[in-house]
């Protein structure tokens, strides 16, 4: 091979070779190209996700505020939740100290209004003793004295049916002087000491039955007219007043009364109309 | 204090010194009458602001009077208690018929009629603690 040949086969080789490097360099650069092209790529979407990121970490930034926020506003809860509660202790202990002095102002209410009714009642009771006692004595005319008695009965004792009799120590026996409500036949003069009313007068006591009750026709009573120790005459009572149920015992209080201030107030009745008698005889 | 006047009728003296001692611790000016007659002549005098008024009377009955009372222009609307010894249901409705506005019955309880006074002359000052 001539020096022209050899240099045209180096050439030619060297072209190829070039070429093959050119062809590789070409490739290289594609390669090249890829890559710079997925790592744009890659670029776009980091930075994508550090701007997600970002807005992630200010999110949880926020988080941590309201967290915190909420937090502190828990605690201020929890702290007027506590102070509620304290509150609400004394409260309820103030409560039950009014409740339990309010049962007590309700009980001495009770007793106060207790002993007020008694009062009442107790003054309601000594009235009736001083009218009966008064009207007894507020006159020396017999047929007066009659009938404040029958009037006390009818009106402080509540009964319509009373008869009043007076001894006459000649006849030895008791008499009807006076009566109001009752039959007549019933009524019949007595022994002292016979039949049930002698038998009642005998011990010189008030009898009552406290058994009667309004509208019963039975003796209710039976009241001595006594001066000293001597029975000078006896009131009976017999049916009560229909609404009266039962006796009180201002009733027995009565009853007592009648024993003594009737009898006086009859006696002195007697003696004024024995001295007028004489004194119009004289 | 202002003073009420009761106009109190009663034959019964007992009665009328009960009701009196009864009231007497009250604002109350009491006036008295006797009889049904006296007490509808009282009654149109005084113009009381409440009457007491017992059924059976001389001269003229509880009853009579409560309608001369009721039938009367200047006194016909002054409330009317009856004192009664007859509780029975027949003499209370001869009551109410005869115009009374209320009715006791004897003997006399006292707080029941000092209920009943207040109850009508609305007597606050004197009122019961309950």
């Amino acid at each position: 091979m001539s020096a022209d040949e050899k240099n045209r086969s180096y050439v030619t080789v060297v072209r190829e070779e070039l070429q093959q490097y050119t062809q590789g360099l070409l490739r290289e650069n594609e390669k090249l190209r890829a890559m710079t092209t997925t790592l744009e790529s890659d670029k776009r979407r980091l930075e994508l996700d550090i701007i997600e990121a970002r807005a992630v970490l200010e999110q949880k930034e926020d988080l941590r505020r309201a967290t915190e926020s909420f937090e502190a506003a828990r605690t201020e809860l929890l702290t007027e939740l506590a102070q509620t509660v304290q509150a609400r202790d004394a409260a309820t202990r103030e409560l039950d100290l009014l409740r339990s002095r309010f049962v007590d102002v309700e009980r001495e209410n009770e007793s106060y209004a207790a002993q007020y009714h008694q009062i009442e009642s107790q003054s309601s009771n000594l009235s009736n003793l001083y009218v009966a006692s008064y009207q007894l004595h507020a006159s020396v005319e017999r047929d007066t004295v009659l009938s404040t008695i029958q009037e006390i009965v009818v009106n402080l004792i509540g009964s319509e049916e009373v008869a009043i009799f007076e001894f006459h120590e000649g006849a030895h026996e008791f008499r009807l002087s006076s009566s109001f409500g009752v039959d007549k036949p019933r009524l019949r003069n007595f022994k002292a000491g016979s039949g049930p009313i002698g038998q009642h007068l005998r011990n010189g006591e008030v009898f009552v039955n406290d058994q009667a009750s309004g509208g019963e026709d039975t003796l209710t009573a039976c009241v001595p007219l006594k001066i000293g120790d001597r029975i000078t005459g006896a009131i009976l009572v017999f049916r009560l007043l229909e609404h009266k149920q039962a006796l009180q015992a201002v009733d027995h209080e009565l009853f007592e009364l009648l024993s003594i201030h009737a009898s006086t107030a009859l006696y002195c009745a007697n003696l004024h109309e024995t001295s007028a008698i004489a004194s119009v005889q004289g | 204090m202002n003073r009420k006047k009761i106009l109190l009728v009663d034959d019964s003296s007992t009665i009328l010194m009960m009701e009196k001692f009864i009231l007497r611790n009250g604002p109350y000016d009491l006036v008295t009458a006797t009889n049904g007659e006296e007490g509808v002549r009282k009654a149109a005098e005084h113009l009381p602001d409440l009457i007491l008024l017992d059924v059976i009377m001389p001269k003229m009955g509880g009853f009579e009077a409560c309608r001369l009372i009721r039938n009367t222009e200047e006194t016909k609307s002054i409330p009317i208690i009856m004192v009664t010894t007859r509780g029975e249901a027949a003499n209370v409705e001869a009551g109410w018929a005869n115009g009374c506005t209320d009715y006791v019955t004897k003997p006399i309880n006292s707080i029941e009629l000092l209920a009943k006074v207040r109850n009508f002359l609305g007597d606050a000052c004197c009122e019961v603690v309950q």
